[in-house]
């Protein structure tokens, strides 16, 4: 197998379907924002700094409670918030104006501004900040993760599995029964397809050189482009797939 | 078409298949949109053996809400239709969350200490070798209600409406009997027992659940250590091993994954006991009391059940024929007082009937209660009202009592029904 090759065949259904079921599902996020969804997946309307809801909130939860309590009214959005910091989500102070200016603004009870044609784009990535900003609530700012629960990225061989294997991990997320060095880790890593093709590869880029992985390199890896990601876009995984996968790359 | 689409519904692993390909400003038909209320993850994938029309809250945490259309059809609600509120798995115990098989556990500890002289552990084992009692009692979230509370304003969390509601027969030692046997010696100045569960937040600071009781409480009194579940070990989504059951309290203070009990000299400390699952002592206005603003001066526990009533028949959903109709459902409150009287309203409120009220055997169970009576063809606005010997009953307008955190919703129930 050749680094970039497509180790998996498309979901059987994708080319039948595909354009049917994003429809459905860009609707469902759309229309029905109470209804039931799977963990991970819920579309949060664009807006500044959107992304650091994904990052810090699904430590513990899915998205579906913000989307449910959406029309709170601006006290309540900031009251709430000091609760989640009771409850452990670890918060700097701009990160917490951030998250509340967000929350306020698209899921208040003040009608949002209209949606922006584009999602927000960054000018300049650093794998670093990309790191830092969506990475760290779970495995924590010195990568170490959380022992039995959020696995290290540091020291992790993980990440030369395969040229593209972390991509398909944020992209799709990864859920099962994960051990690493025989280490069982229960928490479920959710999908970062809201961020960018650049961010993603970006990030991975800056792990396989960061936190001693660079002397795990098994052969050398050419670093991942934004266009890779946009490709691996295109075929999509089952969470559960990817622990597979993962399983055959071992 | 797959069993799962048939069932109106689809895997989770479809699901997860549909949302990695997003197409930005969809436009809505009304055959997409009757597509995409297909293409919700199916409930019974999330936790095997459940229902698989819950209505779901949470996938990550499985926590889902039963129809009232299916919940109205058993006295004792089975456990695929028991709504399901989990805040964390316990530790390393995460695939016991992935099904209502109860987990096979051959051994368990429960640390029996705190401001006590002897601190001792007793078993699963020792449980299951005391007399057993059984409490057939209503299980509600706290939270049960909440979504109508957005008449008013907005409460955070889940939505729930009425289904975060069960009746259940749970089996298992007085709490009493246990702490007799274990012998613990409490200090004099043990002033609370505080229960603590196996779950862990997954968050490095996370808080953990942990519930303080007054120890002069008189609910402890009825309390059980709870093996069992209608006949069966408990399922781990359901609090199993071994659950505190305490009849009449709300299902956050019924503490799951019992590990821990222990003689303290004030409550916990954790934001689950001194911020969350509180209610406001006095009315209060959103926007001027918020989340944040709760203290254990201006507020307590979610202790007991307020009184409530529902109405599980007819339905919205129902297709109501005009002539003789039985309107029914069931009462319930904390247990400390019979339900004395439940009345019925065709007219949203105008004027009331008597129902007639079949109290359960359990005063913590739910009571069933109807009313045979004529409906004309056209919109009816169909209310109950409960009241007990306490005088205690319902507010007409449940925003009333309306709270930043949207618990004990006890409205009078409102169901608009379309009689052809």
């Amino acid at each position: 197998m050749t680094p970039t090759s497509s180790p998996l065949p498309l979901p059987p259904t994708h080319h039948r379907t595909g354009a049917v079921a994003a429809l459905a599902l860009a609707t469902l996020m759309q229309i029905l924002p109470a209804g039931p969804a799977a963990a991970t997946e819920f579309n949060l309307p664009q807006g500044p700094n959107r992304a650091l809801i994904y990052a810090k909130c699904r430590t513990c939860h899915d998205l579906q409670y913000v989307v449910e309590s959406k029309g709170m009214n601006a006290s309540a959005w900031d009251g709430l918030i000091d609760d989640m910091e009771g409850f452990g989500v670890d918060l700097t102070p701009d990160e917490r104006k951030k998250i509340v200016t967000y929350l306020q603004t698209y899921m208040g009870d003040t009608p949002p501004p209209a949606p922006s044609a584009t999602p927000e784009v960054k000018t300049k990535v650093d794998g670093a900040s990309v790191f830092a900003e969506n990475c760290t609530a779970c495995h924590q700012e010195d990568a170490k993760g959380i022992p039995e629960t959020f696995p290290p990225l540091a020291h992790n061989s993980d990440l030369f599995l395969a040229r593209l294997f972390p991509v398909k991990v944020l992209l799709n997320g990864m859920t099962g029964a994960l051990r690493i060095k025989g280490a069982p880790y229960e928490g479920e890593m959710p999908s970062f397809s809201h961020l960018s093709d650049a961010e993603l590869a970006a990030v991975v880029n800056y792990l396989r050189q960061s936190f001693g992985n660079d002397a795990l390199a098994t052969k050398k890896m050419a670093a991942v482009t934004a266009d890779d990601v946009k490709k691996l876009r295109q075929s999509p995984m089952d969470p559960e797939k990817v622990l597979e996968y993962r399983a055959s790359l071992e | 078409m797959t069993k799962d689409q048939k069932s109106g519904s689809m895997s989770r692993r479809q699901f997860h298949r549909l949302a990695g390909m997003t197409v930005a400003g969809a436009a809505v038909s009304p055959t997409v949109a009757r597509m995409a209320a297909a293409a919700t993850p199916n409930p019974s994938d999330i936790i095997a053996g459940v229902n698989p029309t819950m209505i779901i809250h949470n996938a990550k945490l499985g926590v889902m809400e039963t129809p009232l259309t299916l919940l109205r059809d058993h006295d004792i609600t089975p456990k695929e239709l028991m709504f399901i509120r989990n805040h964390f798995p316990p530790a390393g115990k995460q695939a016991w969350m992935a099904t209502t098989d109860a987990p096979m556990v051959k051994e368990w500890n429960i640390r029996i200490g705190g401001l006590a002289v002897r601190p001792r552990t007793i078993t699963l084992k020792d449980l299951e070798g005391m007399e057993q009692v059984k409490r057939v009692s209503v299980m509600q979230c706290a939270g049960n209600g909440r979504s109508f509370y957005a008449a008013k304003a907005k409460a955070p969390g889940g939505q729930w409406k009425h289904g975060g509601l069960a009746n259940v027969e749970w089996e298992g030692v007085p709490l009493k009997a246990v702490l007799d046997k274990a012998n613990v010696g409490p200090s004099v100045e043990a002033r609370f027992l505080t229960a603590n569960g196996a779950d862990e937040s997954p968050a490095a600071k996370g808080a953990d659940l942990i519930k303080s009781y007054h120890l002069e409480d008189t609910a402890l009194d009825h309390a059980i250590l709870a093996i069992k579940l209608n006949g069966e070990p408990i399922p781990a989504v359901h609090g199993g091993p071994v659950r505190l059951i305490i009849p009449g309290y709300y299902g956050n203070m019924n503490v799951k994954f019992l590990n821990e009990l222990s003689y303290e000299n004030m409550q916990s400390p954790t934001p689950f006991q001194s911020k969350a699952y509180r209610m406001v002592n006095k009315p209060v206005e959103p926007g001027k009391f918020t989340t944040r603003d709760y203290d254990l001066g201006n507020s307590h526990p979610t202790y007991g059940f307020k009184i409530m009533s529902v109405i599980f028949a007819p339905l919205a959903e129902d297709k109501v024929k005009a002539g003789p109709v039985e309107i029914r459902g069931v009462a319930w409150n904390d247990g400390t007082a019979p339900i004395t009287s439940v009345k019925v309203s065709k007219d949203g409120g105008k004027s009331w009937e008597q129902a007639t009220l079949k109290l359960s055997d359990s005063p913590w169970a739910w009571h069933h209660w109807s009313l045979k009576t004529n409906l004309s063809a056209g919109t009816h606005t169909l209310r109950v009202i409960a009241t007990d010997s306490l005088g205690r009953t319902q507010p007409i307008d449940g925003t009333a009592l309306w709270n930043p955190k949207g618990y004990e919703w006890n409205g009078v129930d409102l169901v608009k029904v379309t009689v052809s």
